[in-house]
């Protein structure tokens, strides 16, 4: 949400693959919270498009590539979100 | 909120200040355990969590809205409730929210209209909200939420059970009138400090939902109603068990004759004679099993999981500390689905309750075996007791009032202000009840009765003693937890928060 606040449109979560994360199952956690906020967003009326997860294997560059370039054409089909108002001083 | 358009970044923020709320995190974060531990289904899950996320995102928006106000005051919160369409009264309850977990401090401002006459005294009228906001970010604030462990080992738990009944992870119970928590199981999501009546109580919101079309508006020791009757039951097989007039029972009857509900919850004597345990009632038959006073605790809310389906209709009979939980829920609604079920709420009198082993010493001093006890009854200041064999014998109140539950003394409530219809021996004759009407639900559901010809009604005012007698022992219970409270405040323990 901190990237939502400070202006992000979209935020995209890009992990290890499943049984592959150096930290135990943290990716897994990940897309647990992921699905929820998934959820959450449709429930309050923003589209759950804004926020997704990729697995990809560090190796595989062409699919960072692709996860990245689908998030970026999925948000940009949407209308911003508000900024904050930045005060003078 | 429909589309995008209208969300505003003071809104996301308080978004995201709701999911670092501890109790939506701790839900979040406990769904594998929710759903193994089969209580709530998947879907139950999602509805509970977003009712939750929607309660606190309001709460949180009423913090902020507030701290931007230079003075925070009733007007400011007409400004809220017409910008958010709120019911006001809903405003004031996330308003008393906020003040029970100390994010703000309210101080009520009064008129002193002066005394014109003998007749009419000088009095304090209720003028303006003073409400001072304590911290500036909310996002600083971890309020965690205790469970209600704390009103167990503080001994002000009421025994009611709904906290058993509602834990996602079933992790309570109470038995015997007493707590006990599976710590290891608890995900500490704070359901059950959200639904207890004696974790915080709002008191004179509670008033307000039960003031509807209520004739007297001063504040009484009997709470709000409509109508107060004098009746006993028509229905042979009812009267031949009940206590007094057997009304609570025919309530019931009726009930189930016309498929107005699907179960009923009461409380009926288990394989241990004199210790009731919960029953879920499913037809008329099994109201026979219930009738009866019994004066040991039962924690009736405690199976409320067994009707978590969708579209039961259920009516509970209990007792003012019951029927304070579910009104309180019905303010604080969170999307239980059982609590959403319950349409009729029958209250009965209670001066104090007993537990097991109490009972057991009343016996010992009344020379009485516990098994020869037919029934049990509370009369005129006297314990009475009368055996299988017909024998009849007594002990003052008074004497064996120190043996009732510690846990009983700081609850005011004698007539279950929060009914829909509330049902006792006290202020009629033998072998009648008193009846108060309380809500729109309660008076419909009496006409009823009237117009099945199952009971014998008489306005109050035609018995003997009355009303006056109602009002004095209620007075008597009030003073009493008045005192008791302010015992325990001296001494430093926990209190509820009324």
């Amino acid at each position: 949400m901190e990237a939502f606040l400070n202006g992000a449109d979209g935020v995209a979560i890009i992990s290890c693959r499943e049984g592959e994360c150096n930290f135990g199952d943290a990716n897994m956690n990940t897309y647990k919270h992921v699905k929820f906020l998934r959820k959450l967003f449709e429930h309050i009326g923003i589209s759950p498009d804004r926020i997704q997860q990729y697995f990809c294997a560090a190796a595989e560059v062409e699919k960072f590539v692709a996860s990245v370039e689908d998030i970026t054409k999925k948000v940009q089909a949407l209308p911003p979100l508000p900024k904050r108002k930045l005060t003078p001083n | 909120m429909d589309s995008e358009g209208s969300i505003t970044w003071e809104y996301l923020k308080n978004v995201a200040d709701t999911l670092n709320s501890y109790r939506v995190r701790a839900l979040i974060d406990a769904k594998d355990e929710i759903i193994n531990a089969g209580r709530y289904s998947e879907d139950q899950y999602y509805s509970i969590l977003f009712k939750m996320f929607d309660e606190e995102l309001l709460k949180y928006s009423l913090f902020e809205f507030l701290k931007t106000q230079p003075i925070a005051n009733i007007e400011i919160l007409k400004e809220f409730s017409q910008k958010n369409s709120l019911d006001i009264k809903k405003v004031y309850s996330l308003l008393e929210l906020l003040r029970s977990e100390n994010l703000i401090k309210i101080e009520e401002v009064y008129d002193e209209i002066e005394a014109q006459g003998e007749e009419t005294p000088s009095k304090l009228v209720f003028r303006d909200f003073k409400i001072e906001v304590y911290r500036e970010d909310i996002s600083l604030v971890k309020s965690i939420y205790e469970p209600v462990e704390i009103i167990f080992d503080s001994n002000i738990c009421s025994g009611c059970g709904t906290c058993a009944g509602v834990c996602p992870v079933n992790c309570l119970n109470i038995y015997n009138g007493f707590g006990q928590i599976d710590k290891d199981k608890c995900i500490r999501c704070g359901i059950c400090y959200y639904v207890c009546p004696r974790s915080y109580l709002p008191v004179k919101l509670m008033n307000m939902y039960q003031d509807n079309a209520s004739k007297i508006k001063e504040y009484t020791n009997i709470g709000n109603f409509i109508e107060v009757y004098s009746a006993r039951t028509k229905v042979k097989e009812i009267s031949e068990v009940c206590q007094d007039g057997g009304i609570a029972s025919t309530c019931l009857y009726y009930l189930f004759d016309n498929q107005k509900i699907d179960f009923a919850l009461g409380a009926k004597m288990s394989n241990t004679i004199w210790r009731p345990e919960p029953l879920l009632l499913q037809n008329k038959k099994d109201i026979i099993q219930t009738a009866g006073t019994k004066y040991v605790n039962n924690p009736t809310l405690r199976i409320l999981n067994e009707f978590n389906g969708s579209n039961h209709s259920v009516a509970v009979v209990g007792v003012p500390c019951i029927m304070q939980s579910l009104l309180k829920s019905e303010i604080y609604n969170i999307g239980i689905p059982s609590l959403n079920n319950v349409k009729y709420k029958i209250g009965i009198f209670c001066m104090e309750s007993f537990s097991y082993q109490s009972l057991l010493k009343i016996c010992e001093v009344l020379k009485i075996a516990i098994n020869d006890i037919k029934k049990m009854d509370i009369n005129k200041g006297k314990f009475f007791v009368y055996t299988n064999n017909g024998e009849e014998s007594s002990v003052p109140i008074k004497e064996i009032s120190h043996l009732a539950r510690e846990d009983c003394e700081v609850c005011f409530d004698l007539t279950s202000e929060s009914a829909d219809i509330s049902v006792g021996s006290i202020g009629s004759p033998s072998g009648w009840n008193t009846v108060i009407i309380r809500t729109e639900t309660g008076k419909k559901l009496y006409e009823s009765l009237i117009a099945k010809d199952l009971i014998e009604s008489k306005p109050i005012e035609e018995v003997k003693p009355g009303l006056p007698m109602l009002q004095k022992i209620a007075g008597i219970k009030k003073n009493g937890c008045k005192k008791h409270i302010n015992e325990k405040k001296e001494k430093n323990l926990r209190v509820p928060i009324y």
